[in-house]
């Protein structure tokens, strides 16, 4: 489905991301792990359009969209969760997933002459991606008083309503509790029962082996290894440099 | 006379209000630091004057000065579009000084420092607007008519995503939003309303000179955004009325002219300091002054 060839991104003389290949497969659940610094957001900065490299392809569905910006790169179906929380803040909860949905809110007059009317089925998609994620009573709270635990389950469920072929998530459990961890872990799991397509960075290891069917080990900008979870937790050279014993 | 005197300052609030809510939807639900906003008023009340000086009927020249306006605030999204804050504002601001130059300089059209005297009072499909009172209920319909359409905009889906541009551009990007789009549209509808409130201002006080559109002008107007409180047009109509009427009871207390002037900008800016202090979202704000 996702396509990387020999990818390269410079900032200043320093390569975060070193001639990276790499295939995504549909319906699998494939893991970025590396130390920090080692250029896994660099690599989803570059597949969603926010940064352009300096050598290299990415290709979608086989169509080249290396150059393309931000918005169409989401509209050709690639969503993503960022590492800190964007939702948008002066908006309540339900209104960041309403704009997930689709893009005719982006339609002047139409939305002047009321014919953009929020359908049933659109209220039903967000009240149903609510619940599931366990926010629906913070629904018409602002984003930005919600607590950083809701915050990331509320973007999760905007990341999964925006229409999209391949998930990209980043550290979809970085700092919140043990209990919303839980939540978000059951609810990838669920993801993954429904044969979804995610690209995932995650620093918790027994969850990341647990949930991914194919893990990908970048250090320094260097893809160092790839492959089932199985083997890389035997590969020495990813024991040495990441997972250590 | 006091009849007169309070229809004047009416009107006077009812073209201020257009202008102050035209602002509101690029400043305070776009995000979009705009400066160049008195440029707009200047263009619509220059285009509005010139035609109706030509003898094009009064409705036909708002429309233009409107679209005038609203052309040249796209023409400007273009190159600022990728800016934000601090540089959008130096950009805009730029802009603003460049439509003052042209307004003083091209003096074939506009007549330079001379101004556009004897414009005509509207007369639409016959009626008459030439005494204050009945063009105080053509400002009214204006008014009302830029009121509902704008925050028709703003209480739509498209004024969401409008927000959401503002409070995460990158996060709106990534939902799929073409915001540079959506800030183009912002800017050139913004600058159609203050294109008619110019047009209005020119057609009431029938005459125009480049000194109505400096910065300075656009002074009151940022204030009662940011008074009102951003994103709030309920507010924007409680700031106007005060901004507006705040300053004229200087009238009477017998200063000179040439302290009138100054004593106005002291109110306003000790108006902002204490709104800021106690108040930093304005009267109704949603969204913080950034």
């Amino acid at each position: 489905m996702l396509k990387i060839e020999n990818l390269t991104k410079k900032f200043g003389g320093i390569s975060a991301v070193n001639n990276c290949s790499f295939e995504i497969e549909k319906g699998k659940i494939t893991a970025l792990i590396g130390p920090n610094g080692s250029g896994k957001t660099t690599i989803f900065n570059l597949i969603s359009g926010i940064l352009k490299p300096d050598q290299g392809k990415i290709f979608l569905d086989n169509q080249d969209i290396t150059d393309y910006s931000v918005d169409r790169i989401s509209n050709l179906g690639i969503s993503r969760l960022f590492q800190q929380p964007r939702l948008f803040k002066n908006l309540t909860a339900k209104e960041n997933l309403i704009l997930a949905i689709d893009n005719e809110d982006t339609k002047l007059w139409k939305n002047i002459f009321g014919l953009n009317k929020i359908a049933e089925t659109k209220q039903n998609a967000v009240q149903g991606i609510l619940e599931n994620v366990g926010i629906s009573e913070s629904k018409n709270k602002i984003a930005n008083d919600l607590s950083f635990g809701q915050k990331r389950l509320a973007e999760l469920a905007r990341t999964i309503l925006n229409p999209h072929k391949l998930l990209m998530l980043d550290e979809p459990v970085g700092g919140v509790n043990p209990k919303t961890k839980k939540g978000i872990a059951k609810f990838l799991l669920d993801l993954k029962k429904q044969k979804q397509t995610i690209l995932l960075i995650e620093h918790d290891m027994p969850f990341t082996f647990f949930v991914a069917d194919i893990i990908i080990v970048i250090n320094a900008g260097y893809i160092i290894a790839q492959g089932p979870p199985r083997e890389i937790k035997e590969n020495k050279e990813v024991l040495e440099a990441y997972l250590g014993d | 006379m006091i009849d007169a005197y309070f229809i004047h300052l009416l009107i006077l609030i009812g073209i201020y209000l257009i202008l102050a809510i035209s602002l509101q939807l690029s400043l305070g639900y776009s995000g979009l630091l705009n400066l160049g906003h008195i440029a707009f008023f200047g263009i619509g009340a220059y285009v509005s004057a010139i035609l109706s000086l030509h003898g094009v009927s009064f409705l036909l020249s708002v429309l233009i000065a409107g679209l005038m306006s609203g052309l040249f605030g796209w023409l400007l999204s273009i190159p600022t579009n990728k800016l934000k804050g601090d540089y959008l504002a130096v950009t805009t601001l730029g802009f603003s000084f460049v439509a003052y130059a042209i307004f003083q300089n091209w003096t074939e059209v506009t007549r330079g420092s001379f101004g556009l005297p004897g414009i005509p009072r509207p007369n639409i499909f016959g009626v008459d607007f030439s005494e204050n009172t009945s063009f105080l209920i053509l400002v009214i319909i204006f008014v009302l008519i830029s009121y509902f359409f704008i925050r028709r905009i703003c209480n739509s889906q498209f004024g969401k995503v409008l927000e959401a541009t503002r409070d995460d551009e990158l996060a709106a990007k990534s939902l799929g939003k073409n915001t540079l789009k959506l800030k183009s549209i912002s800017l050139a509808v913004s600058a159609f309303f203050a294109g008619v409130a110019g047009s209005l201002f020119a057609s009431y006080i029938t005459f125009i000179d480049p000194s109505s559109f400096t910065f300075l002008n656009l002074i009151p107007v940022l204030l009662i955004v940011i008074i009102g409180g951003l994103a709030s047009l309920r507010g924007t109509i409680l700031a106007t009325i005060i901004i507006i009427l705040l300053p004229e009871p200087l009238r009477f207390i017998g200063l000179p002219s040439s302290i009138l002037g100054p004593a106005r900008q002291i109110i306003f800016a000790l108006m902002l300091i204490l709104i800021i202090y106690f108040k930093p979202r304005g009267f109704f704000g949603r969204v913080d002054l950034e």
